[in-house]
């Protein structure tokens, strides 16, 4: 596992949408945006039982995911992975947590009935990106 | 052309698209791209020795996935396959895209041998929420 640098670590805990990649049985790739956090060692996305990237991570834990920094547009981090764990437990927090982040302290995040939400976590295995050094005022 | 106007608007405006190739031993690996559309494909543009044309030349299966820059709700997720990857105007390709992402006098700079290719790909599986 690879550590983050502390400007990796800012783009992750930044309201930034994170597009993760996972592949389908055949092997080919599917991608998606996403909420996305960063808990001190893994790279954290929250999803809900029964979806497509679950049903992927299950079958092949690879997975890969960009996020590109809202307030400059040419800066980016790249990460390549393994999902390590995939838990119902906390989800809804986490859930709730990521939507104030995104949406705000008022967001109420949408539940569907059925579902139940589930952490994925993330350890780095490979990352670059671009113009990751401190920004210039 | 398998997306509806909603979903071309999506890839015409100037929102990032993030564009997954495959690696050697089949692992994902994604990256933001400027993208663009045509009544056929699916356009995006990187240069000779890079990882995505690298992967592209082993496996030519693809995903991207676009949000809407003025509403993340808003997006777009696109399975296909790369149609061909060509050098043939790929310098007005990317020119092209500078002018629509950075704005219309921003040529997109030559640079002592860098070769652009352009990527065409086939949609062959488009969800989302527009």
């Amino acid at each position: 596992m690879i550590e983050l640098s502390p400007e990796h670590i800012r783009l992750l805990r930044e309201p930034n949408l994170a597009h993760v990649a996972t592949l389908m049985k055949d092997g080919r790739p599917q991608t998606s945006p996403v909420w996305v956090d960063f808990d001190g060692t893994h790279v954290l996305i929250n999803t809900a039982t029964g979806r497509q990237k679950p049903r992927n991570i299950e079958r092949d834990p690879r997975i890969a995911l960009s996020v590109v920094d809202r307030e400059w547009t040419q800066r980016y981090v790249e990460i390549r992975g393994n999902v390590v764990e995939m838990t119902t437990e906390g989800a809804d927090e986490h859930y709730a947590m990521l939507a104030r982040k995104y949406a705000g302290p008022d967001a109420k995040p949408r539940h569907t009935p059925g579902e139940s939400r589930l952490i994925v976590r993330i350890e780095p295995e490979h990352v670059t990106g671009m113009n990751l050094g401190p920004r210039s005022t | 052309m398998k997306l509806t106007p909603e979903q071309r608007k999506l890839v015409e405006a100037p929102n990032l698209a993030h564009f997954v190739t495959l690696m050697k031993d089949g692992s994902p690996q994604v990256t933001p791209v400027w993208v663009h559309c045509d009544d056929e494909y699916i356009i995006v543009n990187t240069a000779e020795g890079r990882q995505k044309p690298l992967n592209l030349a082993r496996d030519r299966r693809v995903a991207l996935s676009i949000a809407d820059a003025a509403d993340p709700y808003k997006y777009i997720q696109i399975r296909g396959r790369v149609a061909e990857v060509t050098a043939e105007g790929a310098y007005d390709v990317i020119n092209m895209l500078s002018h629509k992402y950075r704005g219309p006098d921003e040529d997109y700079p030559k640079r002592p041998g860098e070769v652009r290719v352009t990527v065409k790909i086939v949609p062959e599986h488009v969800s989302g929420r527009v």
